[in-house]
């Protein structure tokens, strides 16, 4: 594990292989916030429903990558602007330099110096840690020369041109906890805290190290330490993972218990229902998977899987019965009594014989026609044939063919009101009928005998008018019942509907209630799974996650305890819940002892920076600030060079902003060579605070350079050599910031310019980069710096570089102001 | 043999080590003005050595010039500021509390090695009388 791991990262290593695995991206959903473990859960639900019929199937879902929440973009803290709060009075502005880098503050004890860093922990989180601790502190935070209450921060944040300005102001007479915080960035409307994202990061990886509380924390016993650490080393989230998931299981459980009671009561509804749906949906709930499938079908009125038809629908049929219609009936027997009127009258006529007796005399008359008078070709008699006979015979036919038309039309007539009788026996009807039976339905039995009777009459009828009146005296009768039937199935429909109706409604709004908590309920057992996984690894994780801090904190407080016979061992956070307490190893001369009782004030103070500085700039942390209020006050002044280091190496990579009230920190930064920008704060009568900066490197350098050449004593051949290395100094501090500002200005890493700077060996090196950002273009610089600077620039140079082996002989004073001038254009470049 | 400056510093380190009625409240400021003595001969035998005449210049000046002289720049940058912490605790700064006998020690560390060094080169280079 490294210290850049995140704690997530840590977690992806000890899952391995099962980061794929369902309740491995649980774990790891978990450790992303509540929502990224909803999404998860969401998306594993969706493939499961996916993969519903082979849930085997391979399923390749990455780790919840897509879930990951935005990173809140990283921030460097610009400037701190205070105004009627504290010790300040009218508005004052610190300026801080906006990126990696040591920043020391130094004001006297009530410059205003503190209420600074209060602002911006106001500003910041709401609230000022120390005002906690007294009521004095509560009531008297308003300054009382200025009447106007503001604080505000400015942050450049990685991605965004423009700073963004975070202010928190108060109306006339408010509390102290009661500004809300403003959040402006230019050209996006004004937000509040939350759109930064920065709340988590608040908690566990605060950037303003009042540490000195943490120096008493140390000493409230092994649990309180325990939550100290824990929140310090940002180990809260896996509390919060498995709150996140333990919130996921419960919200699930509770959903599918609401369900399910939802489900008794509805289940007691409808077991008082007599309506067959109500029957049916009864059966399908006491199912062991709540029969969603057919409560859905029921409550759509669709048929249930096996059958082709609801019994709605049948009712439905079934109330559209009616007899035959009257009119038609009447006509029907009418016409049958018609039919019989005319074969009776047609009777003894018989069609056939006519027609054939009409065929043969029109042939006899066709033949005399031909032929002429005669006698009779049949029977012989005599003269039988003959015009009178022919008239006669011609009037015959005309009769002849007239009675057969007569009969065969009205037995036309006969067979078509007959068929007309037959089509009233409303077939469809019966199967209605029987189903109104099978229905229940009381009228289905006399309306069935009514329609057997009805069609029985019409198939078996031959005599018309026994016909006709069977249509007569019947049709009243079965008309009746039908309608009995058809009432009765309407009547029957209304009662089940309004039987249905009221559990109908709630019980399809229940279905997709149900059918969400059986979809939930689905990932409870993973879920445990997952919880169990990190209950069980919760104190490996801690200690995986720690080792690294707790290396850096050792590296860290080996060089603040430098020559102190306290050594800090080992830190590792044991046990949970009430059980919970850290085990801190500190070794008094090479011998281990538990406890921290051996370790002075100060010394406690070191570990706490010292388990501090990891925690605040954890990599998850979007604060690449850290500020740190007066560490030299509570921590042994002996020890300062060690702190003024351990804050130079953590300034390689972050913006260290450092508050102190006297010169001890700035004096050990300038004796050590350490680069940082220096402010000075002044307080005025009437809380009128002033911000300046002191000497810059290059100044300090100088002004030591201007000392030592003013020192008569100083043998010139000593003055020669020294002061011409303090001016050299002066320049290559000079061409570092140069090349500093360039490449971090390109977005460069701060990491990888250093180890340039670190790379480039001697002044001459230095300006190569500084004017060519390339170490290897040394035989260019004296020309560049004779154009650039003027002629006399190459000889400075050259004087400075060289003092250091040939002592310089001429005016040193001259020497020092030229040098000044030199490096002053070089920091331009 | 133990120079002058290593003999004051042991004196100082005495005040520290050994409680005396009658040095009661005072030694942490004692102490710290020998070892600031201790520290400046120290300095003065270094030059004498190394480059006779910067001994007669002004401490301030005479630590800046140890940057340039010393090999080990951080060292003489921590010498230097063991002086003005010294200097600082021998001072009655109002409201500003003595030293603790820790921190003195760990000043006395620093003048140690200043002394163990002088003492080394004195014996290295005899002076040319």
């Amino acid at each position: 594990m490294l210290l850049t791991d995140t704690l997530r990262d840590v977690v992806v290593a000890r899952l391995g292989k099962d980061a794929g695995e369902d309740w491995g991206r649980l774990v790891l959903g978990a450790f992303d916030g509540q929502e990224a473990l909803a999404a998860q859960l969401a998306a594993d639900a969706e493939a499961a429903a996916a993969a519903a019929p082979a849930r085997s199937a391979k399923r390749d879902a990455k780790p919840s990558a897509a879930a990951l929440p935005d990173k809140p973009a990283a921030a460097y803290l610009k400037s701190i602007t205070v105004e009627g709060f504290r010790g300040i009075g009218p508005r004052a502005t610190l300026e801080i330099p906006a990126g990696p880098g040591l920043t020391l503050v130094v004001g006297r004890n009530g410059s205003g110096k503190s209420s600074f860093s209060e602002g911006l922990e106001m500003v910041l989180t709401g609230n000022v840690a120390r005002f906690d601790r007294s009521a004095v502190w509560k009531q008297g935070w308003e300054n009382l020369h200025h009447k106007a209450r503001v604080v505000a921060a400015e942050f450049l944040l990685e991605g965004e041109k423009a700073p963004c300005r975070l202010s928190r102001a108060w109306a006339d007479g408010a509390a102290l906890e009661a500004a809300p915080a403003t959040v402006q960035i230019p050209g996006r409307a004004n937000s509040d805290l939350g759109s930064l994202g920065w709340a988590r990061a608040l908690e566990s990886n605060r950037p303003i190290l009042s540490y000195s509380e943490l120096g008493g924390m140390l000493e409230e016993g092994p649990s309180k330490l325990f939550d100290a650490l824990n929140s310090i080393l940002g180990l809260d989230a896996i509390t919060d993972a498995l709150d996140a998931l333990k919130d996921a299981r419960l919200q699930r459980e509770k959903q599918q218990k609401d369900a399910a009671t939802q489900r008794d009561l509805l289940l007691k509804i409808l077991e008082q229902i007599q309506d067959p749906r109500a029957r049916e949906a009864l059966g399908a709930m006491q199912q062991k998977d709540w029969g969603l499938g057919a409560l859905d079908a029921l409550i759509a009125g669709e048929p249930a899987k096996d059958a082709s038809e609801t019994d709605m629908q049948r009712l439905s049929r079934i109330a559209t019965l009616t007899g035959p219609d009257p009119v038609i009936v009447t006509k029907t027997a009418a016409d049958l009594r018609q039919a019989k009127e005319r074969l009776r009258a047609t009777q003894g006529t018989l069609a056939g014989k006519a027609a054939a007796l009409a065929d043969i005399l029109e042939k006899a008359l066709r033949f005399h026609d031909d032929h002429g008078d005669g006698d009779c070709p049949v029977c012989g008699r005599g003269k039988a044939l003959d015009p009178k006979w022919h008239g006669d015979k011609k009037d015959e036919i005309a009769k002849l063919r007239n009675d057969a038309k007569a009969a065969h039309d009205a037995q036309g007539a006969a067979r078509q009101a007959l068929q007309q009788a037959r089509n009233l026996a409303l077939a469809s009807a019966a199967p209605l009928v029987k189903e109104g039976h099978a229905l229940g339905l009381k009228p289905a039995a006399a309306a069935s005998e009514a329609l057997a009777a009805w069609q029985q009459g019409l198939a078996t009828n031959e005599d018309y008018d026994a016909l006709a009146k069977h249509l007569d005296t019947h049709r009243e009768r079965l008309t009746v019942a039908l309608k009995a039937l058809a009432e009765e199935a309407t009547a029957e429909r209304q009662r089940r509907e309004d039987a249905w109706r009221p559990v109908a409604a709630p019980l399809a709004a229940w279905i997709p209630n149900a059918r969400r908590a059986r979809e939930a309920t689905a990932a409870v057992p993973v879920i445990k799974k997952a919880e169990k996984w990190l209950k069980d690894a919760e104190e490996d994780i801690r200690n995986d996650r720690v080792t690294p801090i707790a290396d850096s904190a050792k590296a860290l407080c080996r060089e603040l305890l430098l020559g102190s016979n306290v050594t800090l061992e080992r830190v590792y956070l044991a046990g949970s819940g009430t059980k919970r307490k850290v085990e801190m190893g500190v070794s008094v001369d090479g011998k281990e002892s538990a406890a921290l009782g051996v370790m002075s004030q100060g010394e406690l103070n070191s570990l706490a920076l010292s388990l501090f500085i990891p925690r605040a700039t954890l990599p998850e942390s979007p604060f690449r600030f850290i500020v740190v209020d007066d560490p030299v006050q509570s921590m042994d002044p002996a020890r300062v060079d060690g702190l003024a280091r351990v804050l130079e190496r953590t300034a390689h990579d972050r913006q260290v902003v450092v508050f102190t009230h006297d010169d001890r920190l700035p004096e050990a930064v300038r004796r050590l060579s350490i680069p940082a920008a220096i402010l000075e704060v002044t307080r005025r009568e009437g809380s009128v605070v002033e911000v300046r900066s002191a000497l810059d490197p290059i100044g300090r350098y100088i002004e030591d350079a201007i000392a030592l050449a003013r020192t008569d004593a100083l043998p010139r051949e000593a003055a020669g050599r020294v002061v011409p290395g303090l001016c050299r100094e002066a320049l290559e501090v000079a061409c570092m910031e140069a090349v500093r500002r360039r490449r971090i200005g390109k977005g460069q890493a701060h990491a990888a310019v250093e180890s340039l700077l670190g790379a480039a060996k001697g002044l001459k090196a230095l300006v190569s980069l500084a004017l060519y950002d390339d170490a290897e273009r040394v035989a260019d610089i004296y020309t560049r710096v004779e154009n650039g600077f003027g002629r006399s620039g190459s000889d400075i140079l050259k004087k400075c570089n060289e003092g250091a082996h040939i002592s310089f002989a001429g005016d040193i004073q001259a020497l020092v102001r030229d040098a000044e001038k030199l490096a002053r254009w070089l920091q331009k470049q | 043999m133990a120079s002058a400056a290593q003999d004051t510093l042991a004196t100082a380190r005495s005040l520290l080590r050994k409680p005396e009625a009658r040095t009661a409240g005072l030694w942490p400021r004692a102490a710290a003005l020998l070892a600031r003595q201790a520290l400046e001969m120290a300095l003065d035998e270094y030059w004498k050595s190394k480059r006779p005449g910067l001994e007669l210049c002004t401490t301030h000046a005479q630590l800046l010039c140890l940057r340039e002289y010393w090999e080990d720049k951080e060292e003489a940058g921590r010498i230097h500021l063991a002086w003005i912490a010294l200097s600082r605790a021998c001072h009655h700064h109002p409201y500003e509390l003595a030293p603790t006998a820790e921190e003195l020690d760990r000043w006395f560390a620093v003048v140690d090695r200043l002394a163990d060094r002088s003492t080394a080169l004195g014996t290295k280079v005899p002076s040319s009388q």
